[in-house]
């Protein structure tokens, strides 16, 4: 295992502290309270990541959201799903499974706008809550199965003797193994092997005449494979470990993850059978993940933005204002812009963003419950030097105005 | 309309606002470059299928390959006896009868990539094995130009076209420039972004923020006071590229304006998914043209589309059509050479059932860079490309 990935041993240098537990914080979850990030900090590093990726095992706030999620799918309307999912960001106690939820979702990137239908996004964003922190396999033969992506991705007609690509070039190149790690010959092979893989009444339905049993070669195996072979062998490539590992570090550590640590990190996942939390529990416990070149210089997502604002104000965010305000600032859920979802990064900042993060929060934490010196500490931690603050507090503006303030710095727009 | 333009610039720049607007109304771009010219680019994103566009319905071999999705010879806006118009495209026969409008056939680069991102990524950056950190080819362009706050403006809800990412610039980004306006205690919020950042990330931010409040202001001052938006069609490109013509005319200062439709990618019962795309897109170039003669602006500006790809030739089953290559880009001025430029690609000599693309898309870039915003391509391409003669 490379030397990055072993755990962090907090040191008189290095102190896992409030600054560490917080970035521990922003970055598996959507950001903490400053009470919660202080009880963080009194932990050690492994048990403080144990702690979150695990999670609670009760949750009064989950029980209180599932209670209403039959009247939520009954209204059929997204937005109200939208709202539900966001509540759940900002509430629910096992944020991690939350935020690998959403990481799956912008992975999986299936949208409303093709699929239109409500309850079908549902039931595969619960996909993504439910095996999120498992096996990718059973997660991806899941997703393979599942109405929305088979209509998102037009498996409804790969058929026997006319296959449909795109969902087998989509797995290899979206889902598996990254662009460059396989031919044209794949894609069609491996299309093959899914077909006849469609909806009948609202559920997967395997047509056994649709099917094309014969013989493909794919990634130089060949067999009658059907389509959970064809999974097997994506994720038995060497390429399929570090391309996932290099999209977990992307997406929870850094837009520039070292290619080394990234083939490492892949190694350690196919050893561990792809499983998430054991995944999660090596990286964010790891010395790259706490070190300082990758702390504070990660372009926060608007669901980050706003979710963890929330949190550290300590406001309930009001999931029916903030879906639309999230709309604005570029992450509109269930309809990511395109099949590879959400670039992320310097993509989610431009002026037109900015405008609608700034313009946007003002009107979702209107009444902080906590003092702005915890809330500031609890979403900036030590990344704001106190003078900046005291300037703030003394230039005489409403409490509303610094609250608006503080979420303007640009450092509140990065974890 | 000419009175109103006039007693608005007058009216801005006797008025203290004349600080935000700037000394752009003489300056060129590049040395040489003549008279403030304006670059807008309009990206078809998704792989617009070309051969549905312009369509070869002189060619049985088209009609043979695309039973149920190509259109009937008798439904093209016939621009010769082999090539027409798709017959959503009626917008811009006006266009082509002017002679403004010129269709660069056949465009493609070699190897084609069939992924949507790699070839996005190839055509924004102009490089078929891009290194490094990304920059687009007009962010490198604008790079080079100097004392432009605003050189460019993104009219898109969308990420930030990587066509536009320089080293230097920032190019804003604004959904609608009608309700581009800062809420709040500006001055507070200004002031958290005034002070320099160290880490890129952070800087770049910062420096975006800063660049929100400035675009902000100055477009309040550019739209104030706009007509004529009535005429265009009630879709988000109309409305988008009304706001183009009216900052043009109002002296907004950005030398290249992007603006993108979505939904090319038309895997499946593409026909009228298509066929709206492309009303959608004809009708509003159509009348933006219309409207930029109207205004008087129509020397300045030069208009450009693009997809990533084209489709494959043959249809699929599905009544659709899978990711291709070579397609053909529009032009569209009042300066330019109009009509069609090369031959439409053979639709029997394939490669792997797709079209074979005869000129490389930098060479178009290529002819802008060099004929129409007088810069040195070579500095932003990398090599020399043969250009075009639409310019």
């Amino acid at each position: 295992m490379h030397s990055e990935l072993k755990p962090f041993t907090p040191s008189r240098a290095h102190p896992f502290d409030f600054g560490a537990a917080g970035h521990l914080w922003q970055r598996a979850a959507f950001g903490g309270s400053f009470d919660a990030i202080t009880e963080t900090a009194a932990r050690s590093p492994r048990e403080a990541v144990a702690a979150l990726v695990d999670g609670p095992g009760d949750d009064p706030e989950e029980r209180g959201l599932d209670s209403i999620w039959e009247a939520v799918l009954g209204g059929g309307d997204a937005d109200g799903l939208r709202a539900w999912l966001i509540a759940r960001q900002a509430r629910c106690a096992h944020q991690v499974r939350e935020k690998i939820a959403l990481f799956w979702h912008s992975h999986f990137a299936t949208s409303l706008l093709k699929v239109r239908k409500v309850d079908w996004m549902a039931r595969q964003y619960r996909l993504f809550l439910r095996h999120g922190l498992g096996t990718f396999e059973t997660l991806l033969r899941a997703v393979t199965r599942d109405p929305a992506m088979i209509r998102w991705l037009d498996n409804e007609t790969n058929a026997k003797g006319h296959a449909n690509e795109n969902y087998g070039r989509e797995l290899l190149e979206l889902f598996t193994l990254g662009d460059g790690n396989y031919t044209e010959k794949d894609i069609k092979e491996a299309s093959r092997a899914f077909t006849g893989w469609h909806i009948l009444n609202d559920r997967y339905h395997f047509s056994k005449t649709l099917h094309d049993a014969g013989v493909k070669t794919v990634l130089g195996k060949t067999g009658p494979f059907g389509g959970d072979d064809v999974i097997r062998i994506a994720l038995d490539q060497e390429a399929c470990g570090r391309f996932l590992a290099t999209k977990l570090l992307r997406f929870f550590v850094t837009p520039k993850p070292d290619a080394e640590v990234a083939a490492s990190l892949g190694k350690e996942m196919r050893r561990n059978g792809y499983h998430l939390s054991a995944t999660l529990k090596l990286l964010f416990g790891s010395r790259y993940f706490f070190d300082r070149k990758n702390r504070g210089g990660m372009i926060k997502s608007p669901i980050e933005y706003v979710v963890g604002a929330a949190r550290a104000f300590q406001v309930k965010l009001d999931g029916g204002a903030a879906v639309p305000a999230l709309r604005h600032m570029g992450q509109d859920l269930l309809a990511p812009p395109n099949v590879a979802g959400w670039p992320g990064h310097n993509e989610w900042i431009n002026t037109a963003s900015w405008l609608a993060r700034v313009n946007g929060i003002r009107n979702l934490v209107t009444s902080p419950s906590v003092s702005l010196t915890q809330a500031g500490r609890a979403l900036l931690g030590d990344r704001v030097p106190q003078t900046e603050i005291d300037r703030l507090q003394k230039s005489g503006a409403s409490k509303r105005d610094l609250a608006h303030a503080l979420l303007a710095l640009p450092e509140a727009h990065m974890s | 309309m000419t009175v109103d333009r006039r007693t608005f610039l007058k009216g801005a720049l006797a008025a203290p606002a004349a600080a935000t607007l700037p000394a752009f109304f003489a300056r060129a771009l590049f040395a040489g470059e003549p008279d403030n010219r304006i670059l807008v680019l309009v990206q078809l994103d998704g792989g617009n299928d070309g051969l549905n566009t312009v369509v070869p319905y002189g060619d049985d071999a088209y009609h043979r390959a695309r039973p149920g999705v190509g259109v009937a010879a008798g439904q093209v806006v016939k621009l010769d006896e082999y090539h027409g118009l798709h017959p959503s495209l009626g917008g811009l026969q006006g266009v082509w009868d002017d002679g403004a409008l010129g269709i660069l056939q056949g465009i493609g680069y070699a190897n084609p990539s069939r992924s949507h991102f790699t070839s996005s990524d190839i055509w924004h950056t102009a490089s078929t094995a891009p290194q490094g950190r990304w920059t687009g080819w007009l962010g490198r362009t604008l790079d080079r130009a100097k004392g432009l706050d605003i050189p460019a403006l993104h009219l898109d809800p969308g990420p930030l076209s990587l066509a536009l990412v320089g080293e230097r610039v920032v190019v804003p980004s604004i959904a609608d420039a009608q309700r581009f306006v800062v809420r709040g205690n500006k001055e507070l919020l200004a002031s958290v972004a005034d002070r320099a950042r160290t880490g890129d990330a952070l800087e770049y931010v910062r420096r975006s923020a800063r660049q929100a409040y400035k675009t902000a202001a100055r477009v309040e001052t550019a739209l104030k006071g706009g007509t004529g938006a009535d005429a265009y069609p009630k879709t988000d490109l109309g409305r988008r590229l009304y706001q183009v013509a009216r900052l043009i005319e109002a002296g907004f200062g950005a030398r290249v304006y992007a603006v993108r439709l979505s939904g090319f990618d038309t895997h499946s019962r593409q026909k009228d998914a298509h066929a709206q795309l492309l009303k959608m897109l004809g009708d509003a170039l159509g009348t933006f043209q219309k409207d930029l003669t109207a205004r008087n602006l129509s020397k300045r500006v030069l208009t450009v589309t693009y997809s990533e790809f084209g489709r494959r030739v043959k249809e699929n089953r599905s009544l659709g059509t899978d990711h291709g290559t070579a397609a053909p880009m529009f032009v569209m001025g009042s300066e330019i050479k109009g009509g069609l430029h090369g031959d439409h690609p053979s639709l029997t000599l394939l490669e792997r059932g797709d079209l074979k693309h005869h000129t490389d898309f930098r060479s178009a870039y290529a002819t802008v860079l060099e004929r129409w915003l007088k810069t040195d391509s070579k500095a932003v391409l990398g090599q020399a490309y043969t250009p075009i003669p639409f310019l």
